[in-house]
């Protein structure tokens, strides 16, 4: 039997890898620029960190 | 906020409640982007634009660090103070100029308890990309997003109890939020790294 901890880690590490190679596959595929993608995706990520952050105390 | 600004729906009406929210928001916002304003100062202050490769190097490992501790893979020290913005401010300001004031303390960030290593990553991007409008318009939408849980807690089931009590209690996502944040971290990092290399 896998520990909590240990199940939670292996969790992350899959979501992880599978998370970042997603990304990576829309990337090559995108119709759009990398620099103005990477800026959207900036403008997201700060979006979301600042929900996050209001729901996290 | 939730807790505080939420409950003025009960305790004083919509227009108090949607005054304290519009206040709160604007202080988040005006806050986040000062703070973008002086990040993106010290990057261009720094140089950061002509390192190139290099920085988008280092933004992307130090922020899949970033990730890896808020995934609970590995453990970063986290410079965060052990502070939370005062409630005494509703009785100093009031319930809606005080929500504002609230709103200036939380749009820094780094005035409260930091939750997740993923906000360093942000504001390490803020400085490597040493452009003031990136900067402030990424630290503005920050703000933005702080505002939305607040904003929208209202219309949350309420129970028996206060009703921002509860809906704060069901809206803490805790380590959930933090794994969430690293996620996001590891795909942008990756995809920064990708796009810097191979533009």
């Amino acid at each position: 039997m896998l520990s909590t901890a240990l199940a939670q880690r292996l969790f992350s590490s899959v979501a992880l890898v599978v998370s970042v190679s997603t990304a990576l596959a829309l990337l090559r595929a995108a119709p759009v620029s990398a620099e103005a993608l990477e800026g959207w995706l900036v403008l997201m990520f700060a979006f979301l960190l600042g929900a996050l952050h209001a729901t996290s105390f | 906020m939730i807790g505080k600004i939420t409950p003025l729906v009960e305790e004083a009406g919509n227009g108090t409640w949607l005054r304290a929210v519009a206040l709160h928001t604007i202080g988040l916002v005006v806050s986040a982007s000062m703070l973008g304003i002086v990040l993106g100062g010290i990057g261009a202050a720094l140089g950061a634009r002509q390192w190139g490769s290099l920085g988008v190097a280092l933004w992307s490992s130090f922020s899949m660090l970033c990730a890896m501790s808020d995934l609970g893979l590995m453990r970063l020290a986290l410079l965060s103070r052990q502070r939370q913005t005062p409630g005494s401010w509703k009785c100093v300001y009031g319930a809606e100029w005080g929500a504002f004031v609230w709103g200036l303390d939380l749009g820094q960030g780094w005035t409260v308890r930091v939750p997740f290593a993923a906000y360093f990553a942000l504001i390490s991007w803020a400085v490597l990309r040493a452009d003031l409008v990136h900067a402030t318009l990424v630290a503005a939408v920050y703000g933005l997003g702080k505002s939305l849980p607040v904003a929208t807690a209202r219309w949350l089931p309420s129970g028996k109890g206060v009703r921002g009590d509860l809906v704060a209690t069901c809206l803490n996502l805790g380590p959930p939020a933090t794994r969430i944040a690293g996620t996001a971290t590891a795909i942008l990092a990756a995809l920064v790294l990708v796009a810097g290399f191979w533009p």
